[in-house]
């Protein structure tokens, strides 16, 4: 081996104002970054450094997909293989990639959902987004060359998405103009507690697929402001057919760190954290000019707004694993260990993050909070439903995929129908996929069904996310179900039994019958591996991770089950 | 101390204030299995194995980390609970071997599991990594359940010589950069054979007994 100069990243890790194991995932990306993998030498240094065990650091590194123990090519191709865009032959693509030989060889990674859903198939080439990337266009393909990402959005009710069309979120001046930080101004003239209560009257539930209410969480997680509470924005996304997020991150991103600060004197915390998929690159540089323009005009440090709130924002970059986004695994993440999610209680808002009261909240969740106490909000009173608007990702076969804000309440059908122009290319309804990987297939007698919280529930759904994957009917329904238990298969943390062996075991029955047919006794095996991480399993991934083959099963049992000869 | 009642499988418990479900219906003589839980290490509740139904809760508990309160009404013995326990042992019966694991094998004929099921076509053997005097590690028989690593961690030695590595069903238990053992911190210590509960890790001279 070349012997490797540790130079720039020892100066890397003098740097860190916190030389402890907090610092880890950093400086692992940093030295992944620098030699194109970790090498012992490396994790040696980080382990003086950071004062961490050698061996807990391997087992970091191990953990995230975006570290690696041996040096990845230079040019680095990650192509999108979760439902929506391996409908539209995203596998042929990696095939062909893994094919280049020569001076063209590149590194190929198939991974799970980019947050590009809208015009598949897509893929992250050196970092960098592509998409309606081609099989037959393979050259191209590794020049970086293709339709860049569309971010395209409508809504009849535009809040969270009010500054999209004119462009009123790109700097701080424009926002600021647009009514931005009125919100903040308003809540730091308010006493803490009726932030609080404004925010739980407004009858907010989080965005990130939980549903909890935001104010309780808020109210559960303040304290007098001597002690230590953390604001964290949970920017993992990674749902796959998930992009709200990431489109909110680049058109509209100063309401996110308003919702922030707001928080942050509602609930008397001092330092806020906002964890970004490590797949995000471009929306980390985002963030990162957002966070330093506000610090400019102190709308972010000491006496913020010549008050006597001081709050400070930092960045931390996931390395792919999607059960980062699970709150306590992402907690996990930030202090430096592979991402297992705990068990709870206790609970976040007592002890989370450091082990201290931690308010966490979902990206669209905090911008919301802006929009609530700005005066500029849309009244509630002209929305069919009291707690407002969200964001849906719609993808897959439809005409006009996008982000569509409308009230809860909107039917399914309308979404599908209304907004997005109905099935591509003329063709009928295979499937919808309602809440992404870990939601369900919906029954056709529930196309109609308002998406409000109380009717899914009442039907046994979830929006979770807000993700709505439509599919026609030439898409089988065991393809979509492969590349789900795929997913899972790559993503389950392994700490838990059921679902260290049940999303493997899943994945393997799917694929067996997706090839040769099923044979007695599956559809027994996959309900009893279903209900099983169901019930059993430690975090909400392990929890949900059956339930797309659970729905399918109840949907068509015919599939599962052997013919009769 | 003050006392908590509450009623498992019907039958009335009183145990300290602080308990776990465990520990109430062990004070009564109601068996619940365990796999991950070890008497002297902090329990993980990685397992699920001791999962009861709560009345209230939404989804199973582990019953050695879930704390009682008045009045709760617990049943170990549900449907849901035992659909639970037999797919777990049926789950670990394919993936490792377990003909050195008494205890599991003990619960796999109580539960009536059928350690076929799950059991792929074509078995992977992984031989075992003789690397060191004293120890023989066969992973083949290893279940993840993390008490050798607690052992060498905090929890006892602190020699960190073990980890958690890889993710999900491919996890596994590894040395830094996977070395063998004599070239990492170990000391040799003897509590991870001590520990582990299924033949995985074994003292040296025992195993050459067995060729």
């Amino acid at each position: 081996m070349d012997s490797i100069s540790l130079k720039p990243l020892e100066a890397f890790l003098e740097s860190f104002e916190d030389k402890s194991r907090t610092s880890l995932l950093p400086a692992l990306l940093k030295a992944q970054e620098l030699f194109r993998y970790i090498p012992e030498e490396a994790a040696m240094l980080i382990s003086e450094k950071l004062k961490v065990p050698p061996v807990h650091i391997y087992g970091v590194i191990d953990f995230y997909s975006l570290l690696h123990t041996e040096p990845v090519e230079q040019h680095h191709i990650q192509v999108c293989v979760s439902p929506v865009c391996s409908s539209r032959g995203s596998h042929k693509i990696v095939e062909a990639l893994k094919g280049v030989e020569g001076d063209r060889r590149v590194s190929v990674e198939a991974v799970h959902c980019l947050g590009l859903c809208t015009n598949p198939p897509s893929a992250l080439v050196n970092n960098r987004p592509v998409c309606r990337i081609n099989a037959d266009k393979i050259d191209e393909l590794i020049e970086g060359k293709g339709a860049p990402p569309v971010n395209s959005s409508r809504s009849s009710h535009p809040v969270l998405t009010g500054r999209f069309a004119s462009d009123k979120g790109k700097s701080l001046k424009s926002y600021r103009e647009s009514g931005g930080f009125s919100g903040l101004e308003k809540a730091l003239s308010m006493e803490r507690g009726d932030v609080i209560d404004l925010v739980k009257n407004s009858g907010l539930l989080g965005r990130g697929g939980a549903a909890f209410p935001t104010g309780l969480k808020e109210e559960s997680s303040a304290r007098d402001g001597n002690s230590e509470v953390f604001i964290i924005c949970n920017a993992d996304e990674s749902e796959p057919g998930t992009f709200k997020d990431r489109i909110l991150i680049q058109k509209d991103p100063f309401s996110i760190l308003e919702g922030m600060i707001i928080t942050a004197y509602a609930v008397g915390s001092r330092k806020g954290y906002i964890y970004i998929r490590g797949e995000y690159a471009s929306e980390q540089d985002r963030f990162s000019r957002v966070i330093k323009e506000a610090e400019e005009k102190n709308l972010l440090g000491e006496g913020i707004m010549g008050s006597d709130l001081n709050f400070h924002v930092e960045i931390r970059s996931g390395a792919g694993a999607y059960i980062c986004g699970e709150e306590t695994a992402l907690f996990e993440s930030i202090e430096g260990n592979r991402g297992f999610p705990r068990n709870k209680p206790p609970y976040p808002v007592n002890s989370g993050l450091f082990g201290k009261p931690t308010d966490i909240n979902n990206v669209e969740t905090f911008s919301y909070i802006s929009h609530i106490l700005s005066s500029e909000g849309t009244d509630s009173a002209d929305l069919p439903s009291a707690s407002g608007t969200r964001l849906f990702c719609l993808s897959g076969d439809i005409k006009r995929p996008g982000l569509y804000e409308l009230p809860f309440g909107t039917p399914l059908s309308e979404v599908i129908y209304q907004w997005g122009g109905g099935i591509l290319n003329e063709g009928g309804l295979g499937s919808i996929i309602l809440g992404g990987a870990s939601g369900s297939f919906v029954p056709p007698d529930l196309y109609d069904i308002p998406l409000d919280n109380q009717s899914l529930k009442k039907a046994g759904l979830s929006m979770g996310s807000g993700v709505i994957m439509v599919f026609d009917d030439s898409r089988p329904f065991l393809s979509i179900l492969n590349d789900i238990t795929s997913f899972f298969n790559h993503e389950s943390c392994g700490k838990c039994y059921p679902c260290r062996m049940g999303t493997r075991l899943n994945h393997e029955i799917i694929s067996r019958i997706r090839k040769e047919g099923a044979r007695n006794g599956d559809l027994e095996k996959l309900q009893d591996i279903g209900m099983t991480m169901k019930d059993a399993s430690l975090c909400g991934l392990g929890q949900t991770a059956a339930t797309a083959v659970l729905s399918a099963i109840s949907l068509e049992p015919d599939l599962f089950k052997a013919e009769v000869s | 101390m003050k006392e908590i009642s509450l009623y498992i499988d019907g039958r009335m418990v009183k145990c300290p204030e602080g308990s776990t479900i465990l520990e109430a219906a062990r004070l009564k003589g109601i068996e619940i299995p365990t796999i991950c839980f070890h008497e002297s290490l902090t329990p993980p509740g990685l397992c699920r194995q001791c999962v009861v139904e709560v009345e209230g809760a939404r989804v199973l508990l582990p019953s050695c980390i879930t704390i009682v309160r008045e009045g709760m009404v617990v049943t170990t013995d549900s449907p849901r609970v035992l659909r639970a326990r037999k797919t777990i042992l049926e789950m670990l019966s394919a993936t490792a071997d377990l003909s050195e694991a008494p205890e599991l094998e003990q619960q796999i004929k109580a539960f009536g599991a059928d350690p076929q099921r799950f059991r792929p076509e074509e078995e992977i053997k992984t031989g075992p990594i003789v690397d060191n005097p004293f120890y023989v590690r066969d992973y083949g028989k290893c279940i993840l359940c993390g008490k050798c690593v607690q052992v060498c961690s905090e929890e006892v030695q602190l020699s960190y010589a073990l980890t958690v590595a890889g993710r999900g069903f491919d996890s596994r238990i590894s040395t830094f950069y996977g070395k063998p053992l004599p070239d990492t911190s170990c000391v040799f210590c003897g509590n991870c054979i001590e520990v582990c509960p299924t033949g995985a890790l074994k003292p040296r001279k025992e195993f050459e007994n067995d060729i």
